[in-house]
C-alpha cells in the first residue's frame, strides 16, 4: 500500500518535471527570439518620404489643375481627389492632407491632425508630416495655401 | 518492468517532442533575418511606391532589383515572376523575396500598373513596368 502511494508520489514529481521544462524553453526561444527582433527589425523609414511626395503632388496639383475652393467642402473633397489624382482608399488611415488659407481650413483628407504632428519629434509612432506654403491668385482673390501632408504607412507582412 | 521502460520513452518522447517545435518556430522566425530578406522585402516595395507616387501616366519605368534577385535565389524561391506584385486594386505593391511571406505597402497616387517584367541579364536584373491612367485600364479590360 504504502509502496503504490509513494510510487505514485514520484510518477507526480516526474510529470511537473514538464512544466518545468514546457518554462524554460519558452524562457529560452521568447529570449532568441526578441534578441534577434529588436536588432534585426528596424523598418525602413519611409513616413517623412510618403508625406513629402504627397505633399508635393498636392502643391503641383493646386498650381495646375483648376480646384473650384468656392465648393462645400463635400464636392471639393471629390474633385480634389479626382483632379489631383489621389486615391486614399486602400489605407485611408494612414495619409493626410490639410490645406488651410492663413488660417481658415479649407479642406481635411484622410485621418491625421496637426497635434499628431507636432508631437511626432516626441514619439516616432505618430505620424510624420511635410509643410509647405503656396501664394497663389485665383480669380481675383489673393489664396496663401498652408499645405499639411502625413504618411503613418508602415508596410504589412502577409502570408503567402 | 516493459511499462516502465514505455514510460521513461514516452516522457522522454513529449520533451524531444516539445523542443522540437519551440525549436522549429525559432528557427522559421529567425529566417526572416537570413541574408536581411525582410529588410529588402520593406526597402523594395517601398521605393517601388515611391516610383509610382511620382510617375505620371504614360511613364515607363525601369528599375535595377538585381540584389532582390540574388536574394529570392540564395531563398530558393523558385518564380522569379513571384518576387514583384502589383494590385492595382488595393493600389499596393508586395515584394516576395522567402517563401510564405511578403512585405506590401500602398501608393496612394490613383494610377495603374500594367506590362510588369522581370528582365534578367540586361546587363542585369530589371524590373520594368509602365503606369497608366485607373480609366484607361478599365477601357483596355473592356477591349
Amino acid at each position: 500500500m504504502n509502496k503504490n502511494i509513494k510510487s505514485r508520489r514520484a510518477q507526480l514529481g516526474n510529470m511537473t518535471m514538464v512544466i518545468a521544462f514546457f518554462f524554460l524553453i519558452i524562457v529560452i526561444t521568447a529570449g532568441i527570439i526578441l534578441g534577434s527582433y529588436l536588432f534585426f527589425s528596424e523598418n525602413y523609414e519611409f513616413r517623412e518620404v510618403d508625406a513629402a511626395i504627397l505633399n508635393k503632388n498636392a502643391r503641383n496639383c493646386i498650381k495646375t489643375q483648376e480646384v473650384n475652393w468656392d465648393n462645400n467642402k463635400e464636392v471639393l473633397e471629390e474633385e480634389f481627389y479626382s483632379k489631383c489624382n489621389i486615391n486614399f482608399n486602400s489605407t485611408g488611415n494612414s495619409w493626410f492632407i490639410q490645406i488651410k488659407d492663413e488660417k481658415n481650413e479649407i479642406l481635411n483628407l484622410g485621418k491625421g491632425d496637426e497635434a499628431q504632428c507636432a508631437l511626432s519629434e516626441k514619439n516616432p509612432k505618430y505620424m510624420r508630416c511635410v509643410d509647405s506654403t503656396l501664394k497663389m491668385k485665383i480669380k481675383e482673390r489673393e489664396y496663401n495655401f498652408i499645405i499639411s501632408t502625413g504618411s503613418n504607412q508602415l508596410s504589412r507582412e502577409k502570408l503567402t | 518492468m516493459n511499462k516502465k521502460g514505455t514510460n521513461i520513452i514516452l516522457d522522454n518522447a513529449i520533451y524531444i517532442v516539445l523542443a522540437v517545435i519551440f525549436f522549429s518556430m525559432t528557427m522559421y522566425f529567425l529566417g526572416n533575418f537570413k541574408f536581411a530578406t525582410s529588410f529588402y522585402e520593406d526597402y523594395y516595395s517601398k521605393e517601388i511606391t515611391k516610383v509610382i507616387n511620382m510617375a505620371k501616366p504614360g511613364d515607363e519605368v525601369v528599375l535595377d532589383v538585381h540584389k532582390a534577385t540574388e536574394i529570392a535565389q540564395k531563398q530558393t524561391l523558385g518564380s522569379y515572376s513571384e518576387i514583384f506584385q502589383f494590385d492595382n486594386v488595393n493600389n499596393e505593391v508586395c515584394v516576395k523575396l522567402s517563401k510564405g511571406r511578403k512585405k506590401c505597402y500602398s501608393y496612394f497616387n490613383d494610377v495603374s500598373i500594367v506590362n510588369d517584367e522581370l528582365r534578367l541579364a540586361d546587363p542585369i536584373n530589371v524590373l520594368s513596368f509602365k503606369v497608366i491612367d485607373k480609366e484607361m485600364e478599365v477601357g483596355s479590360e473592356n477591349e
